[in-house]
């Protein structure tokens, strides 16, 4: 139903602006856009859907095991499976050329589907795209709010599995297995574990936790390919005052960076109020690209879709977005930590929809 | 995106043998005439970078650059924040972090070697924005594909090793499962948690839960029943390697025997790959195998039109669904083709305690 919803809503806009067909291209980093108009969920290679004004939508997939997923998962779609993607997209392009065709994300689409010597040409389509995927419908939202409380069970599971003497690995196996059983198909999910060492969160390795180690990530589960996170950061063992100090600040960071939260302000004014906090106590070098990527990112049909939160980023928020406010980043006496809880924008301010208590979990060594 | 277990272990995958790759490689090179190879990967497309440098990425997009001379450069969609990290899991000259990748590899190009002639592999996959740089800045732009490719069969000893390691992991990860069990989501649970536990890289897991109504292996959302027949097919990675193989699970006596009798005629039947002859008298057969960046790509089956070749001394994944007393049974291995007359076989073999 969700799936049938958003392709009418593509539609509609489709109508709108007078296009014809808009085109999609999806891998497993960049998803959304072909999950939105598909709703297929892509693991494997690369795929491209067109949807045409009358609503028919084709998906050509490269790989055979997805071709035999997208037909029994993708209702209403016709998948083809295609040796050459650009070409087999470019052929069913070249009945439609002298109409208005769109691409999202334009810039990923294979280099043939977007050379000058094609008889059609694509515009950049990326930002209705990113506007309907930024922007929520109701029934979207009640399903954040159920990947949100996943991600609250998934980080209580967390807790509990990351124990001295177990390898990261091991312990993101656990959580995995966890939400397998729980029926989450897909989560990502970062890890850090160490102290002052430590400048970031990363897949897991074969590092060992340890007694008195910080023990940060970021944990995303999907539920009908909407993705909700939490991060938060726990010790093993009593935490320090060093690392209570520095938990107070990124607490005080996320809170400012939540309450900035509301219809009409920037993304810059949300990662602004965060690093305001970073910087009245002589942090604000650790809110640069060196030690911290966003302070924060739109959540949905992918893991980190727009808006970023970043003081250069004039998206304006508007109702129905899901975002995260996580000020992530390098304590130079700490380490690395993270907190961060997902918000929706209200009419009029915004609801905080994690549950997880925002604190400093100290686990027993 | 990855979250299973991403290190760059030099004990598994030494300097010299990612050495030995890129000179096999830079030898080519110079032949052709080609100054720098392009080479794109993002965690869909890992296969080629990983070969030259053991690097995967878990997110986002980058390009290797390869000289005809010395190790290749990273030019990376991830923030410097994670460049050590890059550093200390990729057997790299150098990484430039940077959200413009075309950009910034045309920049590169312009400076350190330009008027140079660049190949880039699968270019038709290659996304436009980072063509476009690399043509800004060469003399002139081919496609790397078939280079690569030759380079890359047979099969180097390190490679085969990550193979071994990836199906045995399949294989333990499968058997983990039994046919008693009713509930899908524990299933799928059972077997993903198992498969990372082990070090996979990443894991898919895929289940037909009721083969009498239906064949096709699909995600599944949720939970469903499983029946007195179901298949799950584990699709995963260990350092870049991919491999998948197939369980057809059964509670009755008569279908264990039949899954066991399946399983041999499998395994006749890869015997004589690159041939694929034994396969096409199976009710459906796919066979997939890494040619130059992708994995898995589609070789040969009934679900094509054409087939690539397959190349001896390379690793391959082979899927069959057999009908067998009127009922499907799905297998699947990855399979090692034999050279010089050799036999092909199972790296290990698609057979579990319950079925034969």
């Amino acid at each position: 139903m969700l799936a049938r919803e958003r392709r009418e809503r593509l539609l509609a806009e489709m109508r709108r602006d007078g296009l014809e067909a808009i085109v999609v291209y999806g891998t497993s980093w960049q998803e959304a856009y072909l999950r939105y108009v598909s709703d297929f969920g892509i693991l494997e290679a690369d795929g491209i859907a067109i949807l045409t004004a009358d609503g028919r939508c084709r998906l050509f997939v490269e790989n055979a095991a997805e071709a035999e997923r997208a037909q029994g998962e993708a209702d209403g779609v016709d998948t083809r499976l295609v040796r050459n993607l650009a070409h087999a997209v470019g052929r069913e392009l070249e009945a439609v050329s002298n109409q208005r065709l769109v691409a999202a994300p334009r810039t990923l689409l294979p280099a043939w589907l977007t050379a000058s010597e094609r008889s059609f040409r694509l515009e950049d389509g990326t930002g209705l795209l990113d506007r309907l995927l930024m922007e929520k419908a109701p029934n979207e939202i009640a399903v954040m709010r159920r990947a949100v409380a996943l991600a609250d069970e998934g980080y209580e599971f967390f807790r509990n599995a990351a124990r001295p003497g177990r390898k990261q690995y091991e312990v993101v196996a656990d959580v995995e297995a966890f939400l397998r059983r729980k029926g989450s198909p897909d989560n990502f999910m970062i890890i850090g574990s160490g102290n002052a060492d430590v400048r970031g969160m990363a897949p897991p390795s074969e590092r060992t936790l340890k007694p008195g180690d910080l023990v940060t990530t970021e944990l995303t589960p999907a539920i009908e390919g909407y993705l909700a996170q939490i991060c938060r950061t726990l010790v093993l063992g009593k935490a320090n005052p060093v690392q209570k100090q520095a938990f107070a600040i990124w607490h005080e960071a996320m809170e400012a960076g939540i309450a900035a939260v509301k219809p009409g302000v920037t993304a810059a004014d949300v990662a602004r109020a965060e690093n305001d906090v970073f910087r009245r106590h002589g942090l604000g070098e650790y809110t640069t690209s060196k030690y911290t990527r966003v302070r924060g990112h739109g959540l949905g049909l992918s893991t980190d879709i727009k808006p970023s939160l970043l003081e250069d980023v004039d998206i304006v928020l508007r109702p129905g977005m899901t975002i995260i406010v996580h000020p992530n980043t390098y304590h130079p006496v700490a380490g690395y930590m993270v907190l961060g809880d997902v918000v929706v924008v209200t009419e009029n301010s915004c609801e905080r929809l994690t549950r997880t208590p925002a604190q400093l979990f100290e686990m027993s060594a | 995106m990855r979250r299973g277990l991403i290190s760059w272990s030099k004990a598994e995958l030494p300097e010299s043998a990612l050495d030995a790759r890129v000179a096999r490689v830079q030898a080519a090179m110079g032949e052709a005439g080609i100054d720098l190879l392009a080479v794109y990967t993002n965690p869909a497309r890992e296969s080629g970078v990983a070969w030259f440098t053991g690097f995967i990425p878990y997110w986002n997009q980058c390009v290797m650059l390869l000289p005809r001379a010395g190790r290749p450069t990273l030019v990376a969609g991830m923030t410097a924040r994670v460049r050590d990290w890059i550093m200390r899991n990729a057997h790299i000259e150098a990484v430039a972090n940077t959200t413009k990748i075309g950009a910034e590899t045309g920049r590169l190009i312009a400076e350190t070697a330009p008027d140079a002639v660049v190949a880039i592999a699968d270019i038709d996959s290659v996304p436009g924005s980072i063509v476009d740089g690399i043509r800004s800045s060469a003399a002139a732009v081919v496609d790397g594909s078939s280079l690569l490719e030759r380079a890359r069969a047979p099969a180097d000893p390190a490679e085969l090793a990550f193979a071994f390691k990836a199906a045995s992991i399949a294989h333990t990860a499968l058997a983990n499962a039994t046919a008693d069990e009713t509930d899908a989501a524990r299933l799928v649970a059972a077997i993903d948690g198992e498969a990372r536990r082990l070090g996979a890289e990443e894991v898919f897991i895929a289940l037909a839960p009721d083969l009498t109504a239906n064949r096709r292996l699909i995600r599944l959302e949720g939970t469903a029943p499983l029946a007195a027949a179901f298949a799950a097919r584990t699709s995963l990675a260990y350092k870049g390697t991919w491999v998948r193989m197939v369980r057809t699970f059964g509670r009755d006596a008569m279908l264990v025997r039949d899954i066991a009798s399946a399983v041999a005629s499998f395994a006749a039947a890869v015997a004589s790959l690159p041939r694929i002859d034994s396969l096409e008298s199976f009710a459906a057969f796919l066979i997939e195998g890494c040619r130059t960046t992708t994995p898995l790509e589609p070789l040969a089956g009934t679900m094509l039109d054409d087939q690539h070749a397959i190349a001896p001394g390379t690793v391959v994944t082979v899927q069959a669904t057999i009908e067998t007393n009127g009922r499907a049974i799905l297998v699947g291995a990855p399979v090692l083709v034999g050279r010089n007359g050799e036999a092909s076989s199972s790296l290990v073999a698609p057979r579990f305690d319950d079925a034969g």
